[in-house]
């Protein structure tokens, strides 16, 4: 699975910080999120689709090959 | 059939979102124009167009070509003669200005400051919880935001009330009393022109306005104007909004005590009940911008010039989007709220008003958890800008002053 963040649409909200912060750090003068090394395995699939859900600006972007689906 | 085919609805409605009647049905209002008309055109203040439909404010909100942030937007016209900057400006200049207050507003530095926040809640409360009584929007709500702003920007926090005082005139007088609200602005102004010359007297600081008087863009410092702007700015965002939201949520916990219990129970509920309670309870009901070229959206015609309400609110309520919108669901999956609007212009302040209303809520649920409201609850007269609580009696079971600033206070002596 891969998983990152649209660094054209994100905005900063940060609610993905919120939800997962083992997974993801904020770049503060881009004002965005990007993901960390190895978030997969951190915090797992569940948890970066609800930061997914929950992201106001559609920028996490989940790709999920299908034996893991 | 493509969208051409379709007829339009008649677009216009008789609105004012500033008047009283809007404050008292604000929510039936935008979902009686969801049904028949959610791209509306009021002719109140000159004229103006409301999007009421979520993914309508959305595309607004991230097409800054078309929908301009530039400062002929507001309804009703506001009479300062320069843009507050970010918030009057569009890409890809925002961007420079926005640069300047972010290392102050990200999530890192709202999170390291939430002791001081907590600190300052526990010496807001000490003042009355031996008392069992309070006007907790006055003495809580109002205080702790004003005077965290006023401290970031490096202004004297004890001046809070009046700050406060001009701040509310310009948000909330400014559809029906522009006399008191243009008085409020020139103190403002005023006060702020008076910070920047100490400044330039005694030396920068390490304070927000010093930031803002060393930014640059496009390689420039900013004039003088736009400087007290984005000041002015940083107080209208910091003094009234994060107030207006945890007012709003205290009235909720008293109308649904079973909230209340739940977040007694379960304060790790906390983050996911404040998005709950920015999405049911927006402070910042709506934002214009200024159309720039003649054009067909979602069926309307709009010309350039027209000026347009993005209500956040509304969208923030739409049965498309949430389902059972008008219920407070801190198990909600998918809320994706616009109260922070969404796009380019982003509340900078997001970081900043979480974590604020989080330590105000768990302090009040910590300190007076039975309270209950002893008055009647005034709200803001105008809540075409800001929907919020002025003033919310409220009583409670007495309680100890805290030891920890019983002790600040020996110390002192």
């Amino acid at each position: 699975m891969k998983v990152f963040v649209d660094p054209a649409r994100c905005r900063g909200h940060a609610r993905c910080l919120s939800i997962a912060p083992e997974a993801f750090e904020f770049l503060e003068l881009e004002d965005r999120s990007e993901v960390v090394e190895g978030a997969v395995d951190r915090v797992g699939i569940a948890v970066l689709r609800a930061a997914e859900m929950e992201c106001p600006e559609r920028a996490i972007i989940l790709e999920i090959s299908e034996e893991q689906t | 059939m493509t969208t051409a085919d379709i007829k339009a609805p008649d677009p216009s409605v008789d609105l004012d979102h500033h008047s009283a009647y809007f404050r008292e049905h604000n929510y039936e209002i935008y979902e009686d124009l969801r049904g028949r008309c959610p791209v509306a055109h009021s002719t109140a203040w000159g004229g103006f167009w409301l999007l009421v439909d979520y993914q309508d404010v959305y595309d607004a909100g991230q097409d800054n070509e078309l929908f301009s942030s530039a400062m002929e937007k507001a309804v009703p016209m506001v009479g300062n003669p320069d843009p507050f900057v970010p918030i009057d400006t569009d890409p890809p200049v925002l961007r420079q200005y926005r640069r300047i207050g972010l290392p102050w507003f990200s999530p890192a530095s709202a999170k390291a400051l939430e002791p001081m926040f907590r600190e300052l809640a526990t010496e807001l409360i000490d003042e009355f919880i031996e008392a069992g009584e309070a006007d907790i929007v006055g003495q809580l709500t109002t205080p702790l935001p004003a005077r965290w702003i006023l401290r970031m920007l490096g202004f004297d926090e004890s001046r809070w009330r009046e700050w406060i005082a001009w701040i509310h005139a310009t948000v909330h007088d400014r559809s029906h009393d522009p006399d008191t609200a243009m008085a409020g602005v020139t103190n403002i102004y005023t006060n702020i022109t008076a910070e920047m010359a100490r400044r330039r007297a005694d030396g920068y600081g390490d304070d927000l306005l010093s930031a803002i008087m060393r930014g640059e863009v496009d390689g420039e410092p900013l004039r003088d104007e736009l400087v007290i702007g984005y000041a002015f700015l940083m107080l209208l965002g910091g003094m009234d909004t994060t107030s207006g939201l945890t007012g709003n949520a205290l009235v909720r916990l008293v109308e649904q005590p079973e909230l209340r219990r739940r977040l007694i129970d379960d304060p790790g509920v906390l983050p996911k009940a404040t998005e709950e309670f920015l999405r049911h309870d927006t402070p910042s009901q709506g934002l214009a911008r200024i159309i720039t070229r003649d054009c067909e959206f979602k069926g309307q015609q709009m010309r350039a010039g027209d000026r347009v309400m993005l209500m956040f609110a509304a969208a923030n309520r739409d049965p498309k989007v949430f389902t059972d919108p008008d219920r407070i669901d801190f198990d909600r999956v998918g809320n994706r709220h616009l109260a922070f609007g969404a796009g380019a212009h982003r509340c900078m302040g997001s970081n900043h008003a979480r974590v604020m209303f989080q330590v105000m809520i768990s302090e009040v649920l910590r300190r007076l958890p039975d309270y209950t409201i002893s008055g009647e609850i005034e709200r803001f007269e105008d809540a075409g800008d800001v929907y919020a609580v002025r003033r919310m009696p409220i009583r409670f079971t007495p309680g100890p002053r805290s030891s920890r600033s019983a002790s600040a206070v020996d110390s002192a002596a």
